[in-house]
């Protein structure tokens, strides 16, 4: 037995020599050091909230502070959120360093990590309770059909760089994690509401317990944007959200969680397009945008002993889009081609993992998942479509990652890869190796070198947008008017990203901490938008232009956090985020402007937060949020500045008045480049909420 | 030539040599003997969540030599758990150093500040409590219902997780002040709780 374990394990150590050498440093330092290790685990390091928090059965598993972490962790915690004043999800997420979130319409976001800014930024995946709520339709986040209760969310981990080896694909510049509070920590009943002059919500929740160990919560949410942009047409848009959760321990080894959440949302936009008659005219073309969507998520975790776990989780989510089309122009008003299907967008979900312990120095982690996608987008010429009418997707995945203690409570390395099986790119493999150096208590380093990519999506493989419109005589002298045609390609690869990463965290004194993350990324196959030879089409012109993969380019940057704990009620933070871009096209490419994209962040951002409590009753909050000026957009450098003041005068009654963008009242919202809309202005907005526990 | 043979079988052999060593460490790496049972990780907890409420407590005047002078803890249970606690040595707590010994020692002489009980026999704790309660005595349980018989701090489990609960009244008794950022964790009672 031993003798054959011994020549195999023989074999594979021949692959390659350095390989070889490391593989043995790691081995001994594995078993040499963790004879010496100190079993037990020094639980004094965490605080009540973080203890309270950790599961007796993977405790042992040492769970990660985020100060532990060899990653750019940033934590926003449900008070943070509170005290921000912020109404919506993507406004919350802006406290976050490295994080770019601007408004573009009313109820649409643009929310980016380290560079890349775009209403559907392809690079940031976005997980809720473990559900991906990244778009396989647009690779984006679609944040208008994902807001939430805000005041269900327990906190919000935001990891910038890449998350890959763990989260799979897209993960490729961060990651953001949003877990909602257990049943239990919300029973009882809680009633919200706002009164403003612009935008607010509505909400309701109440949890009961079932029984020993089993609670149900449910909520209700009513949410409306008006008025907080400038907007020349009214949009509108209204949602109503509504959910629960189910926590139940089903054994003191067994956990079952349970979550469903419903939307429906109307939105109206209006919008210059074009219509192909033929010829090609332009036309103001006004939406009735209805949609509706939901989710259910079941997950059951089980602890086999202290250090071994298992977790299985499936969940379905989808979305059901219909439009109402109508114009005031006579030429296009009967044309069929105002016509729009629906589009539905399904997605199931499977997912196992698995974590044990190996020996007093290895805790593994390793996971397979299957994902099935079914797009059904069929439209009339007017927007976009498939080539086929229901575009199916699948993934499956697997990944194994390992995390040595190499000198204990000083030095751990994790290894590892995730192995991803997607129909449109075949095999992606996203491996990533990340250590952390412990000197003290008090200080840490840590290192980071990862791979990642962006997959495409069902658009950009076989999709077809027909939107820009090129006028009369644009082409050459006297040339008929035509359109460009946006043509997905079968051929189109994932875009790459190779990671160098580096950060620092101290606590320079018992109030004072400072965390620093520095990053170096290589991108290669960046998505660019390649025109080709035209066509001739019923007297009008085509101009066709192919998604490809011409482009590459550099990012470096650094995010500083600082916390200052000045006094037990006053709190401090600042954070300060840098970015270069520099994007290149290819030799071969003819896409002139995707390469100006290194143009559409805001290469400093600063955020900086005051959280007094003057008294325990009495709250006095405020939020500056500096933005450099975004050269693509010729949006001017921005500040915007959030107060809030919230006064308990009862036990369970908050009221909370709020000032959003006080600053500048006409602040240059973001507009996107390939949809393009005109560019809305943001406005100064005054809130009052009101918050009930019954 | 004959040098780069040489080379090349010097090199083969040391991949050899190494590839051994690397089997050697794998045989003799712990593999997974020494995973700890869940027993002994929640004791370590404990021992943070202890650490957690002395910071968090003010005893009353008079049961400090001076400023300096250590906060003891002590532990009546097996010595796995006074193990657990080892980490809680090594720290300070409001400028106090901590002195962790088992419950024993304490009758011969120093007084406990902080006494955990870690029995989960109701009986026993009951026999602890009527011997150890009094001024500026944090008394810590395991046992359920340990409130209800004067203790102050019950840990429970709540599914995976631990929790716990305070008898206001006992602490008062005691003459403790509890923060409010440790009473709004836990679960709290009074005495009538227990008064059926």
């Amino acid at each position: 037995m031993r003798i054959a374990a011994f020549s195999s394990a023989k074999r594979k150590l021949f692959c390659v020599p350095a390989g070889c050498i490391l593989f043995l440093f790691f081995l001994l330092a594995g078993s040499t050091f963790a004879q010496t290790a100190a079993a037990s685990t020094d639980f004094t390091t965490y605080s009540l909230e973080e203890l309270m928090n950790m599961e007796l059965t993977t405790a042992a598993k040492k769970p990660q502070k985020a100060s532990e972490s060899a990653s750019a962790v940033y934590v926003i915690t449900q008070e943070d959120i509170r005290r921000s004043g912020a109404t919506n999800l993507p406004e919350a997420l802006r406290m976050a360093p490295g994080i770019q979130v601007m408004r573009s319409d009313p109820g649409d976001f643009a929310v980016t990590s380290r560079g890349f800014l775009g209403e559907w930024a392809t690079k940031l995946l976005v997980l809720i309770d473990g559900r991906s709520i990244y778009s396989p339709l647009m690779s984006g986040v679609l944040w208008e059909y994902n807001d939430m209760l805000l005041e269900n969310i327990e906190r919000i981990e935001v990891i910038r760089g890449p998350g890959a080896t763990l989260w799979g694909a897209n993960a490729v510049n961060g990651v953001i994690n949003i877990i909602t509070k257990h049943a239990k920590d919300t029973q009882g009943g809680m009633a919200v509401s706002t009164f403003s002059n612009t935008e607010g919500y509505d909400g309701l929740r109440y949890g009961v317990k079932v029984k020993d160990g089993m609670y149900l919560r449910a909520y209700g949410k009513y949410m409306n944007y008006d008025g907080v942009i400038n907007h020349n047409q009214p949009a509108e848009p209204r949602q109503v959200w509504g959910g629960m959760r189910l926590d139940w321990d089903v054994s003191p080894d067994d956990t079952l969680l349970v979550t469903a959440d419903y939307f429906d949302g109307k939105e109206k936009t209006t919008s210059t397009r074009t219509v192909l008659l033929p010829p090609p005219v332009h036309a103001d073309i006004k939406d009735d945008n209805n949609y509706l969507g939901g989710n259910a998520l079941a997950r059951w975790d089980h602890a086999f002993s202290a250090t071994s776990d298992m977790k299985l989780q499936v969940y379905y989510t989808g979305y059901y889009q219909k439009a109402e089309r109508s114009t005031g122009d006579k030429t296009v008003q009967n044309s069929s081609e105002l016509k729009r299907d629906p589009s539905r967008v399904d997605t199931y979900d499977i997912d196992l993992q698995h974590t044990f312990a190996l020996g007093d120095s290895n805790s593994i982690i390793w996971g397979l998942n299957a994902r099935y996608n079914k797009l059904k987008k069929q439209d009339a010429e007017i927007y976009f479509k498939f080539e086929s009418e229901t575009e199916t997707e699948r993934l499956y995945s697997a990944f194994v990652q390992d995390e040595i203690v190499l000198v204990p409570e000083r030095l751990r390395l994790t290894v590892g890869s995730k192995f991803e099986y997607n129909s449109y790119t075949q095999l992606e493999v996203q491996p990533s190796i990340r250590m952390l150096y412990t000197p003290s208590e008090t200080q840490s380093f840590w290192w980071a070198v990862s791979k990642a990519a962006r997959t495409p999506s069902a658009l950009e493989n076989e999709g077809r947008v027909r939107e820009a419109y090129v006028a009369r005589g644009r082409l050459f002298p006297l040339s008929p008017p035509g359109i460009a045609e946006l043509q997905g390609n079968r051929d189109y690869a994932s875009e790459n990203l190779i990671a160098y990463e580096a950060g620092h965290r101290v606590q320079l004194a018992q109030n004072l901490s400072l965390d620093t993350a520095l990053y170096y990324n290589v991108y290669k196959n960046l998505r660019t938008f390649e025109p080709s030879s035209l066509q001739m089409k019923h007297g009008y012109f085509i101009v066709p232009v192919n998604v490809d993969n011409k482009m590459h380019g550099r990012t470096y940057g650094a995010e500083i956090t600082s916390t200052w704990q000045a006094l037990p009620q006053w709190r401090l933070q600042a954070t300060y985020s840098h970015i270069r871009m520099n994007l290149t096209p290819d030799k071969d490419s003819q896409d002139t402007a995707s390469a100006k994209e290194q143009g559409l962040s805001s290469p400093n951002l600063l955020t900086l937060r005051s959280l007094y409590s003057i008294t325990p009753s009495l709250e006095f909050d405020a939020g500056l949020y500096f933005a450099d000026r975004i050269e693509r957009l010729n949006n001017p450098s921005h500040t915007d500045l959030t107060v809030r003041l919230g006064w308990k005068p009862l036990k369970h009654l908050m009221l909370e008045a709020i000032g959003y963008n006080l600053i500048d009242n006409k602040y240059k919202g973001f507009r996107d480049e390939i949809y393009a809309r005109s560019q809305n202005e943001v406005r100064r907005a005054f809130y009052g909420r009101i918050t009930i526990e019954f | 030539m004959s040098f780069n043979i040489n080379h090349i079988t010097l090199l083969h052999k040391l991949r050899q040599a190494l590839g051994l060593l690397a089997v050697l460490a794998l045989w003799l790496s712990p593999g997974g003997a020494a995973a700890q049972s869940a027993a002994e990780t929640a004791q370590q907890m404990k021992a943070g969540f202890i650490y957690n409420f002395a910071i968090f407590a003010d005893w009353p005047a008079g049961c400090f030599k001076d400023a300096v002078s250590p906060i003891i803890v002590c532990i009546a249970g097996d010595s796995d758990t006074l193990k657990a606690f080892d980490h809680l040595k090594t720290k300070k707590i409001k400028g106090r150093p901590v002195t962790v010994q088992p419950y024993g020692d304490a009758v011969s002489g120093k007084p406990c500040h902080i006494i955990y009980i870690s029995t989960i026999n109701k009986f026993e704790a009951a026999d602890f409590l009527k011997r150890v309660s009094g001024p500026g005595v944090l008394t810590i349980g395991d046992a359920e219902g340990f409130s209800g018989l004067g203790g102050i701090i019950t840990f429970y489990r709540e599914g995976n997780k631990l929790r716990f609960e305070i008898n206001s009244d006992a602490a008062q008794r005691a003459g403790l002040k509890l923060s409010s950022q440790l009473l709004k964790l836990a679960k709290i009672v009074t005495d009538k709780d227990f008064q059926r």
